[in-house]
């Protein structure tokens, strides 16, 4: 898992049935000073997160694991929000 | 190896590290703690700490990642986390497919080293 702040929302009409309904983010990770680490990534929201919130990301198979697990193809998905930058203990 | 070359791979090694997810089993510190209210229902009751990947000389890569802790860590620690989601969910919260991809599955006491392994 890592740490990512939502930066966007991304809007996609011709998708994979099993993403119908669901919301895909644009979330940058973040580092221990908060600052970017890495790319930008698209994640499937499975937590109700909303843009500029902080929040952390689980990647690889574990990430369908929230939805119907077989049928979803996702490999990023927000899994929890994180109360607020002073609850990441290190600040 | 000369001292230059050697430099040159620490770099090397820390701007891949920042850059790339690492996978597999890693060495960290523990940084401290997350609060997270609203998440994923597998992870109640399970402590989830904020960790940096090291080298195992101990030097920082800057590299920040999340674990769910199973072995009480605490900040400070340097730690053994595992990044394969049946294994961590296991370990973690005592069953497995979970939503979790990171667990720490235990506390170093030492790391021992060939001399002239070390870069």
């Amino acid at each position: 898992m890592q740490l990512a702040r939502v930066i966007g929302t991304v809007v996609a009409t011709m998708k994979n049935p099993s993403l119908v309904g669901r919301k895909l983010m644009i979330i940058q990770s973040l580092n221990k000073d908060l600052a970017p680490q890495g790319k930008p990534l698209v994640a499937v929201d499975a937590a109700g997160a909303g843009v500029g919130e902080l929040v952390f990301w689980c990647r690889g198979k574990e990430a369908s694991f929230p939805f119907k697990r077989e049928d979803t193809p996702t490999d990023c998905t927000i899994v929890g929000i994180i109360d607020s930058d002073q609850h990441v203990s290190c600040q | 190896m000369s001292v230059v070359s050697s430099q040159l791979l620490v770099a090397k090694t820390k701007q891949l590290t920042t850059e790339l997810t690492i996978s597999n089993m890693i060495l960290a510190k523990v940084l401290g703690n997350i609060v997270a209210t609203q998440k994923n229902a597998r992870y109640e009751n399970a402590r989830m700490m904020l960790c940096e990947h090291i080298t195992p000389e101990g030097e920082a890569t800057g590299y920040t990642l999340m674990a769910l802790d199973a072995v009480d860590a605490g900040a400070g620690d340097t730690v053994l986390i595992v990044q394969e989601g049946w294994s961590a969910s296991t370990t973690a919260t005592g069953k497995a497919g979970a939503a979790i991809d990171s667990a720490i599955v235990g506390v170093v006491d030492r790391i021992d080293l060939l001399e002239n392994e070390t870069t």
